[in-house]
């Protein structure tokens, strides 16, 4: 299945070391993963605090591991941004 | 050392400058910047005094590390009590102007009474003068600084001066440094005005002494490095705060046409990769980065508008690079207007700095107005023609210069909105607390933040308290009041040693500014010594005040945020739980259920 993935501000700077190459529109995951399986698969949780929205709604930190995506979802991760 | 441990006493009234010793029992209490002046202007006015009167006073203030090496010391505070709000202003601003008053010798300068004619104050270290400024007066920011560089023949001279607007008095005048920082928020601008000072311009060149110059690099070191690494620091860098546009505006959070949405569909022509990015004519809008006085963060933006654009394109002078959009100038003269044109946004910006008026009560007090138009509560009677519509780009560009004049409808716009929405009938209407206009954040989705702004000594102010990683993380209001109360407290503490507090946010740990203290300052400073010294001055700011007459009425928030629920994002349907929070902030400020510190916390803080 494929879903898109926004990262907001400077979310890209908490990517795992390891991840060269992210491209946000047509992200191909296996079926079944959850959106806390998605954000420790690129490092997030083990960085930084962040909020998770799908599909325009935000999913809490203790509700990641019980949302499984779904096929066409939009996934948007915001870091902890201050100020301005 | 760190203190110059001098004030410059300034009577215009009398036309006399005298100097005389820091009182270094208050510096040891109140550190510096915001804390110190806030202590001197307690003692020596009657916090119920008009604020444009010559009773108040105006006091130009830097901090310990103002001047030093540690990373962005070259901040500097205006304290008076606020022309806009009638409570305590404290308006911090970077540029260079900072550390060359430090630099000059001086700790504060206190300005009192009122000059019968134009002045300027002219500074070279110790020589301190008051000099005529009749050719000054009438004319803008931009014209006045290459002026009184030209007439002492000095271009290293740094002024901070006053535009039209402070001149004729617009409730939300600022004063400029360096031609486009500003210590923008409450009004200094029309005390300053009222004082008929027109500028300060210093030269200074004895530098400041660490008291322990080991200890001080040593510290400068750790702190410095830890902004180097920080991601929050290289998006600082790189986007500036104007980065914050996209996250606002898909979380909800982002207010726009006078509060009525919190989403904005043109936001993302107003943001960091549009400011980057050709336009239709090629015109890319960001020439590149600018940083303050010592600063390793750089967030500032220096930007030209498309001199195609219908803003500019008979008027050559304004086709020149000058300080850009900010995230909280893009959201007052963008979203919160209803415009989605940067190049507007930015020309708009850069009247506010050449009149000298804070963009965000600006473009706060004309979404009011907007919307008083579109309810009818004014017509083109009274905006002298002009279609006040939402979205109006050049109803926006016009009102800037009509404001910063005080010309037509423009100096309606200069009361503000909680006085201009009250002669119209609707007071509600005007989106502030204690009469100073919202930041770009709607108290709605950032519960904290709404928060914040009711209990900020200032009126709404987003620099006030440090509440977004929580509110990035969560709507539940349970750790509000905590987040709330401990980083007002931080951040006092932060705004009077003379740093900035962008530092907060790109990867200074709390600790950092203690430490660097400790090598600047006498005196013994640790993390617990500068929060509870923070907590100290948010608590004197509190009894400034209160003793000027607001209430815990006043630490509310407008009824559009209270009652009506968010039309879209993560607080669809919700609204502030301002009333569930309040009781528990004010417990946990040691303070009554009515909002005044007890005898026990005063006691406890050396306030008794």
């Amino acid at each position: 299945m494929r879903i898109n993935v926004k990262l907001m501000g400077w979310m890209r700077e908490y990517l795992s070391p390891g991840i060269t190459h992210f491209d946000e529109q047509g992200f191909e995951l296996v079926e079944g993963m959850t959106l806390g399986a998605l954000s420790d698969q690129f490092g997030f949780r083990a960085a930084t605090p962040f909020m998770a929205m799908r599909n325009g709604d935000h999913v809490k930190d203790v509700a990641l591991d019980e949302t499984v995506l779904q096929d066409g979802d939009e996934v948007v991760f915001v870091p902890p941004l201050k100020g301005g | 050392m760190g203190w110059q441990k001098n004030i410059l006493r300034v009577n215009l009234t009398a036309g006399t400058c005298t100097n005389e010793p820091l009182n270094m029992l208050w510096a040891q209490q109140y550190l510096g910047s915001r804390g110190l002046a806030t202590k001197y202007l307690m003692e020596e006015i009657d916090p119920k005094v008009d604020p444009l009167s010559p009773d108040n006073k105006l006091i130009i203030a830097t901090g310990p590390l103002t001047g030093t090496i540690a990373s962005t010391g070259g901040r500097w505070t205006a304290v008076t009590k606020g022309a806009l709000t009638g409570a305590i202003a404290a308006s911090n601003s970077g540029g260079q102007f900072g550390g060359e008053l430090k630099m000059a010798g001086y700790d504060l300068i206190i300005l009192e009474g009122r000059s019968p004619k134009p002045v300027y104050l002219y500074i070279e270290n110790d020589n301190a003068q008051l000099l005529p400024a009749d050719d000054l007066w009438g004319r803008s920011v931009w014209e006045i600084e290459p002026a009184i560089k030209n007439t002492h023949n000095d271009p290293l001279i740094r002024i901070a001066s006053i535009g039209q607007a402070g001149e004729y008095g617009n409730r939300y005048a600022c004063i400029v440094n360096d031609l486009h920082r500003a210590a923008g928020r409450s009004g200094v601008g029309a005390v300053m005005g009222s004082k008929q000072l027109k500028a300060i311009a210093v030269r200074g060149t004895k530098g400041v002494r660490p008291h322990d110059a080991a200890k001080f690099m040593s510290a400068v070191k750790i702190a410095s490095e830890a902004l180097a690494v920080n991601p929050g620091r290289k998006g600082m860098t790189a986007d500036g705060t104007i980065s914050m546009m996209d996250i606002t505006g898909t979380v909800g959070a982002l207010p726009t046409r006078n509060n009525r949405q919190v989403q904005f569909e043109g936001s993302d022509k107003l943001n960091a990769k549009t400011m980057k990015a050709p336009n239709e004519n090629g015109h890319v809008n960001l020439i590149q980065n600018a940083a303050c006085f010592a600063c390793t963060i750089g967030c500032g933006r220096i930007s030209h508008i498309d001199p195609k654009h219908f803003s500019v394109k008979d008027k050559p002078q304004y086709q020149h690079a000058s300080g850009g959009l900010e995230y909280e100038t893009a959201y007052a003269l963008g979203s919160a207007v209803g415009v989605a044109d940067m190049e507007a946004a930015t020309y708009a910006g850069f009247l506010c700095n050449e009149y000298g008026m804070d963009p965000i009560s600006f473009g706060g007090t004309l979404a009011a107005a907007m919307e008083l138009f579109e309810i009818g509560a004014i017509t083109e009677k009274e905006t002298g023609g002009v279609k006040l519509n939402f979205g109006n780009a050049e109803a926006l560009c016009l009102m800037a210069e009509l404001a910063g004049k005080g010309e037509g409808f423009g100096r309606e716009l200069g009361l503000g909105s909680k006085l201009l929405t009250a002669k119209y009938g609707h007071p509600d209407l005007s989106m502030a607390v204690k009469g100073q206009e919202f930041a770009a954040y709607d108290g709605r989705a950032m519960q904290g933040m709404g928060l914040g702004y009711a209990t900020s000594n200032r009126g709404a102010c987003h620099l006030r308290a440090n509440p977004y990683a929580s509110d990035f993380t969560t709507q539940e209001i349970a750790e509000k009041p905590e987040v709330v109360r401990s980083s007002q407290d931080l951040i006092s503490a932060i705004d009077s040693s003379g740093l900035c507090l962008f530092t907060l946010h790109s990867g200074a740990l709390p600790e950092h500014y203690a430490l660097q203290l400790d090598g600047a300052i006498e005196g013994g400073w640790d993390l617990a010594r500068f929060n509870e010294t923070g907590e100290r001055i948010w608590n004197l700011e509190r009894q400034f005040n209160l003793a000027a007459g607001l209430t815990a009425a006043d630490d509310t928030l407008p009824k559009r945020i209270l009652e009506e629920p968010a039309p879209s994002g993560v607080a669809k349907g919700k609204v502030s739980e301002l009333k569930a929070m309040l009781p528990e902030y004010y417990a946990q400020r040691g303070w009554t259920p009515d909002g005044k510190p007890t005898a026990e916390t005063l006691k406890r803080l050396g306030l008794a």
